[in-house]
């Protein structure tokens, strides 16, 4: 029994520094070649299909995707004074917006390979370079990853040096400034009506 | 008089339009991307912009609205109007366009304008010390020039792997320390900076479109041409910027700046990387 145990203990010695050793690409690979695989499944194609595509893709993506970082980010400043409460509704608003503007652009995409052309780490953070293929024309596409809370999660995404988290912080700060919270959550709101209606996306 | 002043104009157009819509992607300068050390944080904008090139960096605090941009109620109304442009006379003369011509002849068009800027891309990679790229859009040159039909076809690229690099005047200024200066919307040119609408002149003077035309006509057919061209091949990121920002004014401005930061920031760091 006490051998049982460790042995049981040195299992875990094992198994620990190889979830610890998991790199950027590998945390972020298998989940976005479940992705490819989603997208290009037949038999989830088309507008009919919209809602369970997008379901199972969020499922898929929620794995490396930290939306509720990037909200922060965001939101920046503004983060710290609207309460738990509003955090959350935030979250899940953005995390809406920034489905349909990933989601719905990958879907255009569909079926094409991503590529892995590179890694960078530096300290607690790293990029992860991949390309998408458009009409023949390779578009890079970054993944800006965090490795603080011992797992890497994507915060950003970022094509030639624009980041997606930044491009939507400085939007919103302008917003903020003229229109203050309410007025920027309103919008954020109406801008997903606006995609669920089918005005962006298909 | 008023003729010359047009013709100014239009010659102005040619390169800058092609660089607008030219927010398109390549590898080389992705590889540029990844294989960069440290970046040196550089005052891009002359504004006490202190975020450095590298997203790995950019913490996303206390650096907001960073942008020099003074002029922005002028800027915003010269947005509208180009918005308005690209919506009533740009995309439905591409959308005929398009019907018109079959991608693989667009693509050779596209191949032919990108060629005659060829030496162009080649000068300013040589100002800016990137000597092997300066040799490989030579290369380009050449082989394209030759085996490629008058440029219409990028055999460089498809047989002999050498890519375009990207390079124009206003990311040779950027790369000695020019600051960008104030942000600008330009009518038809679209979003620049100080820095780069010199920039933009410059090239126009050493392109060999600006010269070869005779008349007005020929001019404005030229770049119209190039333009609504570029437009047919590249991704519909105007469309897409739109459709996915709350303001997309400060959604091309932010891209924009980004954008160029990168662009510099890859010329940067190219002579130092190929060393080991």
């Amino acid at each position: 029994m006490k051998n049982f145990v460790i042995f049981l203990l040195f299992l875990l010695f094992l198994a620990a520094p190889a979830v610890a050793a998991v790199g950027p690409t590998d945390t972020l690979k298998p989940t976005l070649d479940r992705l490819t695989a989603v997208l290009s499944d037949a038999s989830l194609k088309g507008g009919a299909h919209k809602a369970e595509r997008r379901a199972k893709i969020m499922a898929t993506i929620k794995e490396v995707f930290n939306f509720q970082e990037m909200s922060r980010r965001i939101l920046g400043p503004a983060w710290n004074e609207i309460g738990a409460v509003e955090q959350s509704n935030f979250t899940s608003q953005m995390t809406k917006l920034l489905e349909n503007v990933y989601i719905g652009r990958l879907e255009e995409y569909s079926g094409q390979k991503i590529q892995f052309v590179g890694e960078r780490i530096k300290g607690d953070r790293a990029q992860v370079s991949t390309e998408l293929d458009y009409q023949g024309k390779p578009i890079p596409l970054s993944y800006i990853m965090d490795n603080s809370a011992g797992r890497w999660m994507v915060y950003d995404i970022n094509i030639e040096g624009v980041s997606l988290v930044r491009n939507y912080m400085e939007q919103f700060s302008s917003i903020l400034r003229t229109d203050k919270y309410p007025g920027l959550i309103k919008m954020i709101e109406a801008k997903n009506r606006e995609y669920a209606a089918g005005g962006g996306g298909q | 008089m008023r003729t010359r002043v047009f013709l100014l104009f239009c010659l102005l157009l040619s390169p800058a339009i092609a660089r607008a819509a030219d927010i398109e992607f390549n590898v080389g300068s992705m590889q540029d991307n990844i294989s960069g050390g440290a970046v040196v944080p550089h005052d891009v904008l002359g504004g006490g912009n202190t975020v450095s090139g590298d997203p790995l960096d950019d913490d996303f605090s206390g650096n907001i609205n960073t942008i020099a941009d003074p002029l922005e109620g002028w800027n915003r109304l010269m947005f509208r109007f180009n918005d308005e442009m690209y919506i009533w006379v740009l995309q439905p003369t591409t959308n005929f366009y398009k019907a018109a011509l079959p991608a693989d002849i667009r693509g050779c068009v596209d191949n032919f304008f990108v060629n005659i800027s060829a030496p162009l891309r080649m000068a300013n990679s040589f100002l800016q010390g990137r000597f092997r790229d300066a040799g490989a859009e030579l290369s380009r040159f050449v082989i394209n020039s030759t085996l490629g039909v008058a440029g219409l076809a990028d055999v460089a690229a498809i047989e002999f792997g050498i890519n375009r690099r990207r390079a124009d005047f206003g990311q040779t200024l950027g790369r000695y320390g020019v600051g960008g200066g104030m942000f600008i919307c330009w009518p038809l040119l679209g979003p620049s900076t100080l820095r780069d609408s010199v920039g933009t002149v410059v090239d126009t003077l050493a392109t060999p479109t600006t010269y070869i035309n005779k008349n007005v006509t020929e001019t404005i057919t030229i770049n119209a041409v190039q333009m609504v061209n570029k437009m047919s091949v590249s991704p519909d990121i105007y469309d897409q910027l739109k459709k996915t920002s709350l303001d997309p004014y400060v959604a091309m401005r932010q891209g924009y700046i980004d954008f160029r930061r990168a662009t510099i920031d890859a010329a940067k760091r190219t002579p130092t990387e190929k060393k080991p």
